[in-house]
């Protein structure tokens, strides 16, 4: 498993983690940038999975640009997602809710 | 030469802080101009200000003929911009605008045409003259990314008391007349212009066209008032980049300054992040906080089972270093020839034009080009 993918996958779980256990109140964005080595990097619709577990509702609108996504679920959540190659790991999420926010900006060297 | 400001504008605004950096550049404040046409709580407001600024309160057209005068700052409500702008720049006046720009991209239009007739001098408020946002626009400049693929930036203002509000999606409109100003501001015009401006002013090319949602996400106040407190948005430029964006008025809880603005580039050799945090000192102290217990078999606290759980920790706080170029300055230097200019006016008319497309796109769910 390469690093880009251990760190997602720890990501992943941390914020669902932080999230059902209502460290930010009621979760209502996600904003999600994914830089890795080509062969590395996840798929935007993986991104968006993401938005589907911490949200937990159907999605009702999609729009895509480029290898950006931003996506509307039924309580009117919003995730802004993309995914570019890049020789480095780079991170960059804010997850905001009601009651606080999750922030991450990682590069690694 | 000192410049003369005349403040078209009242308290309650970001003429506050105007006044406030024209007085700390060494301009000399002159008067508080009133607009005719302006309703009465606005009119109040310019008094406000005069009074509190020790400043006399004037009808505008008599203020911008006072001798010395050289610049109009100009932060007037919304559908008084164009207006106020005409009149103060065929009065030979260089003006500092408030952001954004205009209300409509109509109206933003009208302003930059009547600078570009009266041939002053303008700048509208920005984050383009921040230290951050020179260092990102220097890395694309000097090809230390390659060719640029795309860029995503934020803008999250965390101020405000929020509420759980109903979780449902928000039905937006194309179009309106009603800004805010008071208790509430539509969020995809006052933060969205940030982030807007900002990749139009890095990438120096246009927005062909806009996909955008808005929500109400954290305030109770702008349900009631039927207004949008979050907006994301897909933005296609005419060299191919796409940029992604993201803004809102978010909550106090949702960052530890006041706002946090930011930048990704993609490039095709590397990725950087730009932000507005300022460099600072990291201050641990134990000052105030109980130390661990000693312990003489472990006074170095070297060993899982002899270390004091939990364990104490060091007050931490943060000394920021300052820096950055106030937007009011630069102004003032782009004036005296010495920085090139921020955002002009016909540069922010095309921004209005992107939030005015991405307020379509939201209201009609689909791509709008951007006029």
């Amino acid at each position: 498993m390469s690093g880009l993918a251990a760190l997602l996958g720890r990501l992943d779980a941390v914020l669902v983690a932080a999230v059902t256990d209502g460290e930010v109140g009621v979760v209502r964005s996600l904003r999600l940038h994914v830089g890795g080595l080509a062969g590395d990097l996840p798929e935007p619709a993986r991104l968006l999975a993401l938005g589907d577990r911490l949200f937990a509702c159907p999605r009702v609108r999609e729009a895509e640009s480029g290898s950006a996504r931003l996506c509307v679920w039924e309580g009117g959540q919003v995730a802004t997602v993309s995914a570019s190659p890049a020789p480095r790991t780079v991170v960059v999420l804010t997850v905001l809710g009601s009651g606080g926010a999750l922030h991450l900006c990682e590069r690694s060297p | 030469m000192t410049a003369g400001i005349i403040l078209a504008g009242g308290s309650r605004s970001h003429q506050e802080n105007y006044a406030t950096a024209f007085a700390a550049a060494g301009c000399r404040l002159l008067a508080v101009g009133v607009a005719p046409g302006l309703d009465e709580a606005e009119a109040a407001r310019h008094a406000e200000l005069a009074a509190s600024l020790g400043l006399p309160l004037l009808p505008l057209e008599a203020a911008v003929a006072l001798p010395g005068a050289s610049i109009a700052s100009i932060c007037v409500s919304l559908p008084h911009r164009p207006r106020v702008a005409a009149l103060c720049a065929a009065a030979g006046l260089h003006l500092y605008l408030d952001k954004p720009l205009a209300g409509s991209a109509e109206d933003a239009a009208a302003i930059a045409a009547a600078v570009h007739v009266a041939g002053v001098g303008a700048q509208v408020f920005s984050h383009v003259t921040a230290d951050w946002a020179r260092a990102a626009r220097a890395a694309i400049r000097e090809g230390r990314l390659g060719r640029i693929l795309a860029v995503h930036s934020d803008m999250l203002m965390a101020k405000g008391l929020s509420a759980i509000v109903a979780s449902k999606v928000r039905q937006e409109h194309g179009t309106f007349t009603d800004f805010g100003r008071d208790l509430v501001k539509r969020e995809l015009t006052d933060m969205g212009i940030y982030p807007v401006s900002l990749v139009a002013w890095l990438l120096g090319t246009r927005a062909l066209s806009v996909q955008a949602v808005t929500a109400n996400h954290a305030f109770a106040q702008h349900l009631e008032h039927d207004v949008e407190d979050y907006g994301a948005m897909l933005v296609d430029f005419d060299d191919g980049v796409v940029a992604s964006i993201t803004c809102g008025r978010v909550g106090w809880h949702a960052w530890r300054r006041p706002f946090l603005a930011r930048v990704v580039i993609v490039g095709e050799r590397d990725t950087l992040v730009f932000d507005s945090e300022p460099p600072e000192l990291t201050l641990t102290s134990g000052r105030g906080v109980a130390p661990p217990g000693f312990n003489a078999i472990d006074p170095m606290e070297m060993w899982l089972s002899t270390q004091a759980s939990p364990r104490p920790q060091p007050a931490v706080s943060a000394i920021p270093l300052g820096g950055g170029t106030p937007d009011v300055a630069a102004f003032l230097a782009m004036l005296a020839g010495s920085e090139p200019a921020g955002i002009d006016a016909g540069a922010a008319a095309h921004h209005c034009a992107i939030i005015a497309a991405a307020y379509l796109s939201a209201a009609e769910k689909r791509a709008v080009a951007v006029a």
